[in-house]
């Protein structure tokens, strides 16, 4: 009778490397530590260095971003009335045709003379920056206004309470209501302004008349100086009548504006 | 951290101890190395990750047989050959034809014959450890034992131990 075995399974080893792969287990707890904290400290470095890109960013954007082409752009030759939009337009320009452009005056007082029509072939655009010759009373402005509490028409004398006119500077004040047919016509205009005050108009009280200098930019802006006169420092900021005259004096157009003194 | 101890031993000397039985079985089981080796390092990361509590080094040995068929099973039933043929056969476990030696023989039955006559034979469990084992009556594994030894034979073509 044969005696069979297994000796052949029983005896069978086991390789080496398949125990240390096993037994690596025991020590896998480490590495699973330096695993799983190595890739925290570079995702956080990561956001940390998102922020500072972020931030880089922000700031870079800030200092090309062309702010200036953004803002309205303020020309200085132009008046403030251009600059400060209302929403007031003047008809009569209009029908006049001349381009619409915001006022703070009324028109009733725009009128048109007859010696507007004289001259017509002279471009105002040409008119001639000189000193009024023969303005009446051109005499220099020494006195301040006194009486600011009432104002023609009723009006407050609390700057606040009207609208923000054209400013007026040492060189000038713009406005822009001017008409081009009350301009065109005439070779040479001169300018000079009255204190629009009660008893001016009248007759009871002397006007002080300041004289200026015009200066047609064209669509109606005309822009009055005072270069010459030194007769900015008396000016407040009121309101006032422009008269602009021909050579000979006439008046061939007057406004009454409330401008304010800067 | 302490060190996780299994019936009284640590994992290394659960690993070197069991090493033979866990691996020779799993040899048996699958018949290729490649594949012996990986449910090898599952049952020993099963047990390492589970650390059930074990009331003696019996118990041990009983879980990680159970185991190890377990994942042999399941080994068998999700991985489809894909190595080439040439290097499933260099990974194969072959024993020489010979008379004494009827291990050849045992590798050519059934695996459910397989394991019955392995664990009784070469782990020499009784017909009771090995009911609770592979958890059937022992009257089955009886049956199987009986079975198995007469395929046996017949692929020997001698006589029974």
């Amino acid at each position: 009778m044969r005696k069979v075995n297994f000796d052949s399974i029983e005896n069978l080893e086991i390789p080496d490397s398949w125990v240390e792969k096993a037994l690596s287990l025991n020590s896998e707890p480490k590495q699973k530590k330096s695993i799983f904290t190595f890739p925290v400290f570079y995702r956080n470095l990561a956001y940390v260095a998102c922020f500072i890109a972020v931030c880089a960013l922000s700031v870079a954007l800030y200092s090309l971003i062309p702010r200036g082409d953004i803002l309205p752009i303020k020309h200085p030759d132009v008046s403030a009335t251009q600059n400060n939009i209302t929403e007031t337009t003047n008809n009569d320009e209009t029908q006049n045709g001349v381009s619409q452009k915001p006022t703070y005056t009324p028109s009733e007082n725009v009128k048109e003379t007859e010696d507007d029509t004289q001259n017509s072939t002279q471009d105002p655009t040409t008119a001639p920056t000189t000193k009024p010759t023969q303005a009446p009373k051109p005499t220099e402005p020494e006195t301040q206004p006194d009486d600011d509490s009432t104002k023609p028409n009723g009006q407050p004398s609390n700057p606040s309470v009207f609208p923000d006119g054209p400013d007026i500077t040492e060189s000038g004040v713009s406005i822009g209501f001017v008409p081009e047919s009350a301009l065109c016509g005439s070779s040479t205009v001169y300018c000079y302004i009255v204190p629009d005050r009660e008893g001016v108009m009248s007759g009871e009280t002397d006007p002080t008349i300041y004289p200026a200098n015009v200066i047609y930019v064209g669509d109606g802006n005309v822009i009055v100086s005072f270069e010459g006169y030194k007769s900015v420092d008396a000016l407040v900021s009121d309101y006032y009548n422009f008269y602009f005259t021909n050579v000979n004096g006439e008046i061939i157009f007057e406004e009454t504006v409330y401008v304010t003194v800067k | 951290m302490a060190e996780k101890r299994f019936a009284g031993l640590t994992y290394e000397q659960t690993v070197i101890k069991y090493k033979k039985a866990v691996g020779s079985l799993c040899l048996v089981r699958l018949k290729n190395y490649a594949d012996a080796e990986d449910c090898f390092q599952n049952v020993f990361a099963r047990l390492y990750t589970k650390s059930p509590d074990f009331t003696d080094e019996n118990h041990l040995k009983a879980w990680l047989i159970r185991v190890a068929i377990n994942e042999c099973k399941n080994f068998l039933r999700d991985n489809t050959p894909l190595l080439p043929l040439k290097d499933v056969e260099a990974n194969s476990v072959n024993f020489p034809e010979n008379e004494c030696d009827i291990s050849w023989a045992l590798l050519k039955l059934e695996p459910k014959y397989r394991n019955v006559l392995y664990l009784h034979y070469i782990e020499r469990y009784k017909i009771d450890e090995i009911a609770e084992i592979l958890g059937k009556k022992p009257n089955t594994i009886k049956t199987i034992l009986r079975r198995g030894r007469e395929k046996l034979k017949a692929i020997y073509g001698g006589d029974e131990r």
